[in-house]
């Protein structure tokens, strides 16, 4: 059996194409469940607008998607057996016709669980040119390492169900971090990747294969796009903080280093052009051609994007902009990070 | 998700135009930085190279 589970807050915009989808999948779910979360609009009524399609309200949750998957699993849970897969996916999520499919092809394989590769939906001028093209790359990059990603998204993936009742068991018998007893982490900033951590802590395995294609939003302005990286960069961090380092952990502190290293020489470079009218320009061939292999580089990894977005990174200074403000925000989250500072979403 | 060649090429921008000055502190920030770039550049070519995907 496999059953989808869609977290659903206010998402009457974008939920009735994320159901099409899902319901038009050559390997269709058994069942399809929207969980109402604190939803004022008209969320109810688009989903129910669509056959077999059930929905589920949430009573008192305060902690957002985490919890009121926790409140929909809780309740399913007695009719899942060892065969149940469960999907969960964001509202505003397309998937790719072969989706489920071949998901299910995975974990019959032996993973027990297998995320998404996301793009960007169109949309949001430049500013969205730029998530598509950084999308891209991160899907090309997961691809080229054979399926094995860093974090199963949260826009969509697909759980064994054994595995997830592990994970929920682990944490009532206290062997995972954190204080939370459900399935997933309630007092994180990103409990995708902090179920991800979890599952393989325990063992499982895990893959994002290139089959499992899905598009989901874009973030329309630099104010949300500075929010939703501000809460993926300092959630990722805490949970880090959080596993500790280990085994498990060492490629993801090496992440962090590596991101670390890049925002101080950003600094440098920003700070040696600054003091350029003092200390002179020095462009030596030597630079400009090892200059050439980062603009190859930067055309090379989004050609699957056309000859137009291939031209773009090849000028680098664009997108360049774009990365600089990345690191402005990741800086910030170290910042708050350092200081304790609460974030929430 | 980022995955840091831009900044890496930073690194090249800020060898280029800090000046090789033979002694001091400018010059170790120019051989780190270069070095980096150096080592990125090999980071990135492979990045390039055609391989196959799952």
């Amino acid at each position: 059996m496999i059953v989808a589970l869609i977290p659903a807050h206010n998402e009457e915009a974008g939920i009735g194409a994320c159901l099409d989808a899902l319901l038009a999948q050559t390997c269709p779910p058994d069942l399809v469940v929207v969980v109402l979360d604190n939803c004022t609009d008209r969320t109810r009524e688009v989903a129910e607008l669509r056959p077999n399609v059930e929905t589920f309200e949430t009573r008192l949750n305060t902690h957002k998607k985490a919890g009121a998957l926790n409140q929909a699993l809780e309740y399913m849970a007695p009719w899942f057996d060892h065969n149940t897969r469960v999907m969960v996916l964001d509202a505003d999520s397309i998937l790719a016709p072969d989706f489920l499919a071949e998901a299910v092809r995975h974990l019959d394989r032996g993973y027990s669980a297998c995320g998404g590769n996301f793009r960007g939906q169109p949309g949001a001028g430049m500013l969205g040119m730029f998530q598509r093209n950084e999308y891209a790359r991160y899907a090309r990059d997961v691809a080229r390492l054979k399926g094995r990603c860093l974090v199963l998204t949260g826009t969509a993936t697909v759980f064994t169900w054994p595995a997830l009742r592990a994970v929920r068991q682990a944490r009532q018998a206290d062997t995972l971090p954190g204080s939370s007893t459900g399935f997933y982490d309630t007092d994180v900033l990103t409990e995708d990747n902090e179920m991800t951590f979890a599952l393989r802590t325990l063992g499982y395995t895990v893959i994002a294969p290139k089959g499992c294609y899905l598009t989901t939003e874009v973030m329309p302005t630099w104010r949300a796009l500075a929010r939703q990286r501000l809460r993926w960069k300092r959630g990722a961090f805490e949970n880090l903080r959080q596993y500790g380092f280990n085994r498990l952990t060492a490629p993801y502190w090496g992440r962090q280093l590596v991101s670390l290293v890049g925002i101080i020489i950003t600094a440098v470079y920003l700070a040696s052009l600054a003091a350029a009218p003092v200390l002179g320009i020095h462009i030596a061939p030597l630079w400009m051609g090892v200059s050439l292999i980062f603009m190859a580089e930067r055309a090379v990894t989004v050609r699957e994007r056309g000859w137009k977005m291939m031209l773009l990174g090849f000028i680098l200074l664009p997108e360049m902009l774009y990365d600089i403000f990345l690191q402005g925000v990741q800086a910030f989250a170290y910042m708050t990070a350092a200081m304790n500072r609460k974030e929430g979403w | 998700m980022y995955t840091g060649a831009t900044t890496l090429a930073t690194a090249t921008g800020a060898a280029a135009t800090l000046p090789y000055t033979g002694t001091g502190g400018l010059t170790l920030l120019w051989v780190t930085l270069g070095g980096f770039a150096v080592i990125a550049a090999g980071a990135a070519i492979r990045r390039m190279l055609p391989r196959n995907e799952a």
